[in-house]
């Protein structure tokens, strides 16, 4: 679960986010309890997004799922 | 000198006149002293010796008997001794066929089991190599569907498609 009262998200993205795709970023991490993003952008998570709030990780990226798609064949 | 005398004066005087009485005493108690002399010096030792010979004879015709007995009882005891060899040679022989029977089963035995130990490994060892060499493939196959997978999303995910994907994300993580 992800930690309440944790001030800043790392948000990790293949390219840059739109207006409109920022936005609903912002209002997930703050609904997590986080006031600030930190954006990185890289190419080699290929699509998706990696949110990470203190010790927790959400990993939506393409990188991954073909990860888990590797390990299932 | 007497049959002289006798013959001479047989046709002449009777022959109570010839023989004089105490002559033949005289002549019968020398023959009397003549035989026992005779007895006492020749026959006595000689009865002796020949009593002697014959009792050493008989001394060895017991001997001899003796030794024969103690021969014929060896030679039943060698007899003896060598049917019991036989026998026993017999048996000792029928048991080293026995042994060496036995041993030959146990080597053609533990060498059919050497074979079908061996025979096993080798099918296991290469059960294992097809194995490995499977998995090898299957991961190499995996390497290079999963390459080709980026190399293809690389070049075809759009930038809508992205932010499409980023939104299902935000959306799934947002009902948990």
């Amino acid at each position: 679960m992800i930690k309440r009262g944790d001030s800043l998200a790392k948000v990790t993205l293949a390219r840059e986010p739109d207006a409109e795709l920022s936005e609903k970023i912002s209002a997930f991490v703050r609904g997590r309890g986080c006031t600030g993003i930190c954006y990185t952008i890289d190419p080699k998570i290929i699509g998706g997004i990696i949110i990470c709030i203190g010790d927790t990780i959400l990993d939506g990226s393409v990188r991954s799922r073909l990860d888990s798609i590797k390990q299932s064949l | 000198m007497l049959m002289t005398i006798f013959q001479g004066q047989l046709l002449a005087t009777p022959l109570s006149e010839i023989i004089d009485p105490s002559s033949i005493i005289f002549h019968l108690i020398a023959l009397v002293i003549l035989t026992v002399g005779l007895y006492l010096l020749l026959f006595k030792p000689v009865k002796k010796m020949v009593k002697q010979r014959q009792e050493k004879i008989r001394k060895i015709e017991k001997e001899n008997a003796d030794l024969n007995e103690e021969v014929k009882e060896m030679k039943s005891s060698i007899e003896l001794v060598l049917s019991d060899a036989k026998k026993e040679a017999a048996v000792i022989q029928e048991n080293a066929v026995k042994v060496a029977n036995q041993k030959a089963d146990d080597i053609v035995s533990s060498a059919r089991r050497q074979a079908k130990g061996m025979v096993e490994r080798t099918e296991q060892e290469m059960e294992e190599e097809y194995r490995k060499l499977k998995e090898d493939i299957e991961a190499q196959i995996a390497d290079v569907s999963v390459a080709v997978a980026e190399k293809v999303l690389g070049r075809k995910l759009t930038p809508e498609d992205d932010k499409k994907l980023i939104e299902e994300s935000l959306a799934k993580w947002s009902k948990e």
